[in-house]
């Protein structure tokens, strides 16, 4: 039966757990939860979470006789155990293939660097994004200035861009249900 | 069906391919060069604005011309703005309105190579007989290959009278459509035209018709 030991380590209000599966006698898929009060922090390579990570665990395939080793942060303190194994099953050897996910991440984003892009204006007749107002745009740049800088440092994201991530789903889902009741206003007008 | 149209390097005739391609398989065209746009296009939203979140991708195709066209944005903000992510799910969205969806990739390896060849039912690849373009190709064909978009054929492009066609197949595994040095090609895509408005009749035309009957065959 497919074995889980787990190690935390604390530092600045940040644990790191490490996984070690092992113990598999046939390959297996195995899906391991994060128990600890916070938010998983994956790994990421550009900025796209490593393959089989989400934001409550990760899902990898256990090779009988390998041991495989993972980590993760989180903002949550430590407790005992950090992680569990939620399922472990035999694998039936249907691969999908690779997803755009996996292309973004070992290719890399072709998006050219902020440096040569001058900032979004705020006045009409700029760009479609001038029109926002100046305080959203402003807000939005802030954002996108923070998630550059720790993707540009490849590391996982911190306590701010939890936040952001956030506020921006939550203006987003908003934005998205104020924009089809202006359609629906639009549409009905005869 | 999606036709991914590959080749590495740049310059050797992708958009050309693809814009003819779309043509005679009575498809919609997806300029997928988000930094540097090669397909006719006006005002209105564009890729970079689907990308953005900004458009709907059926609200970007151009239907006013001989072909649909999806086009590209052709700033840098633009560009910086989309999300690449996002490109997989517009090919998917827009397959399901059209037959037959062709996307021009750019040259390079980044993702914006890539992922249109993970949405692709197939691949076509387009290269010239120079050996810079070839290497070039060669790494395209690896990148379908371990993304799963089976190469139908090669366009060899700008080729003169006699094409290396029997050594350019055996090195990429699949049959090639030879496409000869053309004035009719070329006043046609400066025209903005495809072969099938501009020279119905005319021989070049007819490598086309065949790329597409190939793509055609390939359909499940």
């Amino acid at each position: 039966m497919v074995s889980l030991d787990t190690t935390t380590h604390s530092e600045d209000g940040v644990t790191l757990v490490t996984l070690a599966l092992a113990d598999a006698t046939v390959p297996t898929r195995v899906r391991v939860e994060n128990r600890l009060d916070g938010p998983v922090w994956p790994p990421r390579s550009h900025g796209v979470p490593e393959e089989g990570w989400d934001e409550t665990g990760v899902t990898t395939v256990l090779r009988p006789g390998r041991r495989r080793t993972l980590g993760y942060a989180t903002p949550a303190p430590p407790t005992d155990p950090p992680a569990e194994i939620q399922a472990a099953e035999p694998l039936d050897d249907d691969g999908d293939g690779p997803a755009p996910a996996d292309v973004i991440r070992s290719l890399g984003d072709p998006a050219p660097p902020r440096d040569v892009v001058a900032p979004s204006p705020t006045t009409p007749g700029g760009t479609v994004e001038g029109d926002l107002p100046p305080v959203l745009a402003a807000w939005l740049d802030a954002v996108e200035a923070r998630i550059d800088a720790a993707s540009e440092r490849d590391r996982t994201d911190g306590p701010d861009a939890a936040a952001d991530e956030r506020r921006l789903r939550t203006l987003s889902r908003r934005s998205r249900a104020l924009a089809e009741r202006a359609r629906t206003v639009r549409d009905s007008r005869p | 069906m999606i036709t991914a149209i590959a080749g590495g390097k740049g310059g050797v005739g992708k958009s050309t391919v693809a814009y003819n391609l779309a043509a005679e398989l009575d498809g919609v065209v997806i300029d997928g060069d988000l930094g540097m746009a090669d397909l006719p296009t006006d005002r209105g939203p564009d890729l970079h604005d689907v990308l953005a979140g900004r458009a709907d991708p059926l609200e970007a195709i151009r239907e006013d011309g001989p072909v649909a066209i999806l086009p590209c944005g052709r700033s840098l903000a633009g560009a910086r703005a989309a999300d690449i992510s996002a490109l997989a799910g517009t090919i998917e969205r827009v397959e399901r309105f059209y037959d037959h969806v062709v996307v021009d990739s750019p040259a390079g390896m980044c993702a914006d190579a890539g992922v249109p060849l993970v949405a692709a039912d197939v691949s076509v690849l387009v290269t010239t007989p120079e050996t810079a373009a070839l290497e070039n190709a060669v790494r395209a064909r690896s990148l379908a290959r371990t993304l799963d978009a089976g190469l139908v054929r090669v366009a060899l492009n700008r080729v003169g009278d006699s094409p290396p066609t029997d050594a350019v197949a055996d090195l990429f595994g699949a049959p090639v459509v030879p496409i000869p040095e053309s004035a009719t090609l070329a006043t046609a895509q400066a025209s903005g035209r495809p072969l099938s408005t501009a020279a119905p009749a005319s021989s070049i035309r007819k490598q086309f018709t065949e790329l597409a009957r190939a793509v055609e065959a390939c359909r499940r």
